[in-house]
């Protein structure tokens, strides 16, 4: 006679002991099948929450820094020029040469300052 | 007059006057005829859409139009799109609604009249209505400006039509170039070795230059308060305003020379730095920008990292004897 506390452990290991292999590896597909399904629905999960976010903080941001009264930022093509100065993509920075300068080794035939 | 003469082995100058200054080209032999053609083209283009002193301007009818919206040139859109890309870079030192200040303080013709100084007494201090202030469509390229508010695109105007003016001659004929108007300068495609020589002016009054640079691509400029000042009564005013104040800026640079990824971009760092005063090197350091500075009593010039030190000039705070 089996105390009553100790059919829970029996009911538990039978299926372990008498199983046979087609069984097992039922049960292991059964096990990896909803362990992918829990991994795919945290990673949808994360996904979502990482959109609602940079969309959060687009919206801050977009009010925090407010650029001026242009209603677009579209820039106008004029005529023949192909690189004015305020066409290129850094058109609202200050940046430096893409070399520096250096010290002449010629005579200089424009002069900067005196005009 | 224009005129052309050998300036080293293989480039040749061609030098000109206009927008109230010298335009000067440096190209190859070969291609500076037609490539003096184009700069002229182009000189006229931007005097036509941005010139504050011409009746016909476009420029002068969207001033004359200010309080509601007008539909403007390709170019003067342009030229409003730039000068204010370059107000919200330098944070509003360089501000393209100075035009009324301008006025207040006489320079309302061109500066060759203003020799002789004009009457009347220095205006009280007044902000000016700030970048901010401008609407632009560029779907529809039209401009709004508030009332009583005029546009000054001095600052950036000449500088883009050197960068445009470089860039339009080195597509259309392949060559290296530097376009030069009135010390802003700008250059396209390939250099001759050891790059574009130029001289830099400290006196203001003269054209002698203390150093000689050279620039491979991009732009260099020049702003100062030594050349552009006039007597407004008793009083020397300058051409620089400070947006804070809509007076001339308060002296402490005679002139600041700045290199830069383009002529716009290194005109409006040396003109902010002249608003800037004292803060200017911390400033242009901090944006790694090449840059000299001389104080406005020419005891002492600065230069950032990057400036190349020519052995002609004072260096880092070195008084001069």
């Amino acid at each position: 006679m089996l105390a009553s506390g100790s059919a829970p452990s029996l009911i538990c290991m039978t299926p372990v002991r008498h199983a046979n292999p087609a069984q097992r590896r039922h049960a292991a597909s059964a096990r990896r099948d909803g362990a992918l399904n829990r991994l795919s629905t945290i990673t949808r999960g994360i996904v979502v929450a990482s959109l609602a976010a940079v969309g959060a903080m687009g919206i801050y941001v977009a009010k925090a820094l407010p650029g001026h009264h242009a209603t677009t930022t579209t820039s106008v093509s004029s005529g023949s020029s192909a690189n004015s100065g305020g066409a290129s993509s850094s058109a609202n920075t200050l940046n430096p040469p893409s070399s520096s300068p250096s010290a002449a080794s010629t005579p200089p035939p424009v002069t900067s300052g005196g005009s | 007059m224009a005129e052309a003469y050998a300036s080293a082995r293989s480039q040749r100058c061609y030098r000109t006057r206009a927008l109230g200054t010298i335009a000067e080209l440096v190209t190859e032999a070969g291609a500076l005829f037609e490539a003096s053609e184009m700069l002229e083209r182009e000189l006229e283009r931007i005097d036509l859409a941005a010139s504050r002193f011409r009746g016909d301007s476009d420029l002068s009818q969207l001033n004359s139009a200010a309080g509601r919206e007008v539909m403007v040139s390709p170019d003067l859109f342009e030229a409003i799109e730039v000068a204010l890309a370059m107000a919200e870079a330098t944070d509003g030192l360089v501000d393209p609604t100075v035009g009324v200040a301008m006025k207040r303080l006489g320079y309302d013709r061109d500066f060759a009249d203003l020799t002789l100084g004009v009457d009347g007494q220095l205006p009280a201090e007044q902000p000016v209505p700030g970048w901010r202030s401008v609407s632009i469509d560029a779907d529809r390229r039209a401009v709004c400006l508030p009332a009583d508010t005029s546009l000054d695109l001095g600052a950036t105007a000449k500088a883009l039509a050197a960068d445009r003016a470089a860039a339009t001659i080195h597509d259309a004929l392949g060559c290296g170039v530097l376009v030069s108007l009135g010390g802003d300068a700008s250059a396209a495609g390939p250099a001759p070795v050891g790059g574009f020589s130029i001289g830099i002016a400290d006196a203001c009054t003269s054209r002698e230059p203390a150093e000689a640079i050279a620039i491979s691509s991009g732009g260099l400029a020049s702003s100062g308060v030594g050349v552009r000042q006039w007597r407004l009564g008793p009083h020397r005013v300058h051409h620089i305003v400070d947006p804070a104040t809509g007076l001339s800026a308060a002296p402490c640079w005679r002139t600041v020379s700045v290199a830069a990824e383009t002529c716009v971009q290194a005109n409006a760092a040396s003109t902010a730095a002249i608003v800037l005063g004292e803060r200017a090197v911390a400033w242009l350091e901090e944006l790694r920008l090449p840059a000299r500075l001389v104080r406005v009593d020419g005891t002492t010039v600065i230069t950032t990292e990057g400036w190349p030190y020519s052995g002609l000039s004072l260096v880092t705070e070195q008084k001069a004897q």
